[in-house]
């Protein structure tokens, strides 16, 4: 009778499975969260740039630098504001490059970000003046005032994903609005006596 | 035009915060103060919907799609090497560094104790002391005054620096030339070393007695003692 003997894997190979175990496992938790976030992503990059298109490659490279980092957050709790911080990150870098990229060509200057023909439609007067003076008012300002905005998220939502104190969302968002209103003062006053 | 009074208030109100009793009387008495209410509201309203419009924009279906096909191209295993070899990597490179650090001999600083300017002794003065070496100030301080004139130039640049020269250690015949390259050292940040050598020692040979061997005495044995 033949004695069949099966060879053992070595060392190196079970070390392979384990970590090929460990990415599998990450990637099913990263899709898990991936279609709950991606909005997220999107629409905070929308809101600094103000083109869909632009947000959209955005969006897509913040979710996958998360996704190359994602071994590192210990906390699968903060992942949404981990995401917020690097789209936002992401969005600013974008809009500042854009600026020297047309600070550099004299040729022809474009001092409106790229608005698409949906975008043009969608927006009055008065969201086109809104959005200038959102682009102008500092950046933690800004990113608060847009989460506000976003899917009804709560003040303690936000201190949650910003990681900062609820009096800071609360005293940030004050400051930020009333900065909002000083500008748009004139506007309003403008389209109401048209 | 609201009342300059009550200005502030309104536009708190105006945000949302609860008005305060005063100026809810008021607001019943004032006309001006109720449309400047109403207006700076509206103001708000407008602001928080063009927010939403542009915090809620519609999100675009191919986003998700597009991400999923980029993980495919990028799979997270392909950087988990970088991790568990750069980190070892790193780590001996540092524990290498400290070892080699650790085993170089130390650097002599020219101030150093040890050092030796000149190997040469004056004759006027006895020969250095290592049992109790004095202190170095004390040393420079200590010696006596008798044997070193203020008037030599020397000396006084060794009065000095003993104000102001780190402390050394050396024999005594050694302070002035230690004091001579602290100064040079001090303004030229070079140094002229001097050295005086040691004149050979001059070797002649040794005359040594011969070698006295005294003869042998060899006697032939006897027969019995032979056997």
């Amino acid at each position: 009778m033949q004695e069949l003997v099966l060879p053992q894997p070595g060392p190196m190979a079970q070390r392979e499975w384990e970590r090929e175990a460990t990415g599998a496992a990450e990637r099913q938790e990263f899709e898990a969260l991936l279609s709950e976030a991606a909005p997220l992503a999107f629409r905070v990059a929308r809101g600094v740039l103000r083109n869909s298109a632009d947000a959209e490659d955005v969006a897509q490279e913040a979710l996958l630098r998360a996704y190359r980092r994602f071994d590192r957050l210990r906390d699968r709790q903060r992942f949404r504001g981990w995401l917020v911080r690097i789209a936002f990150r992401l969005a600013i870098d974008r809009v500042r490059s854009a600026k020297r990229r047309e600070h550099r060509e004299t040729l022809w200057s474009q001092s409106e970000p790229r608005i698409s023909t949906e975008d043009t439609v969608a927006t009055s007067e008065f969201q086109s003046h809104l959005e200038r003076a959102l682009a102008e008012i500092s950046e933690k300002y800004r990113l608060v005032l847009l989460l506000s905005a976003m899917e009804g998220h709560t003040l303690e939502e936000i201190a949650g994903l910003l990681g900062v104190p609820v009096g800071t969302v609360k005293s940030r968002l004050f400051f930020a609005r009333k900065h909002l209103a000083e500008k748009l003062r004139c506007h309003v006053t403008l389209t109401n006596t048209r | 035009m609201p009342c300059d009074a009550y200005k502030h208030a309104l536009s708190e109100a105006a945000t949302g915060a609860p008005a305060s009793i005063a100026l809810r009387s008021h607001l019943e008495s004032c006309a001006d103060c109720r449309a400047a209410l109403a207006e700076e509201q509206a103001l708000y309203s407008s602001i928080d919907a063009g927010l939403g419009i542009v915090a809620n924009a519609e999100v675009p279906p191919s986003l998700i799609p597009s991400v999923r096909a980029r993980l495919n191209e990028h799979p997270a295993a392909a950087r988990r090497w970088f991790g568990p070899v750069l980190a070892p990597l790193a780590a001996a490179l540092i524990l290498g560094i400290l070892v080699v650090r650790a085993l170089r001999p130390p650097v002599k600083s020219p101030f150093s104790p040890t050092m030796t300017v000149s190997t040469a002794r004056p004759p006027s003065q006895p020969p250095p002391s290592f049992a109790t070496p004095p202190s170095p100030r004390a040393a420079i301080s200590e010696v006596p005054s008798a044997s070193r004139p203020s008037t030599h130039p020397l000396h006084q640049r060794l009065d000095s620096l003993a104000e102001t020269a780190p402390e050394v250690l050396v024999p005594r015949d050694q302070e002035i030339l230690l004091a001579s390259y602290a100064q040079q050292w001090q303004t030229h940040k070079y140094v002229r070393v001097t050295a005086e050598l040691i004149p050979a020692p001059s070797l002649e040979p040794r005359e040594v007695a011969p070698i006295q061997i005294a003869p042998l005495d060899v006697k032939a044995l006897e027969e019995a003692d032979s056997r």
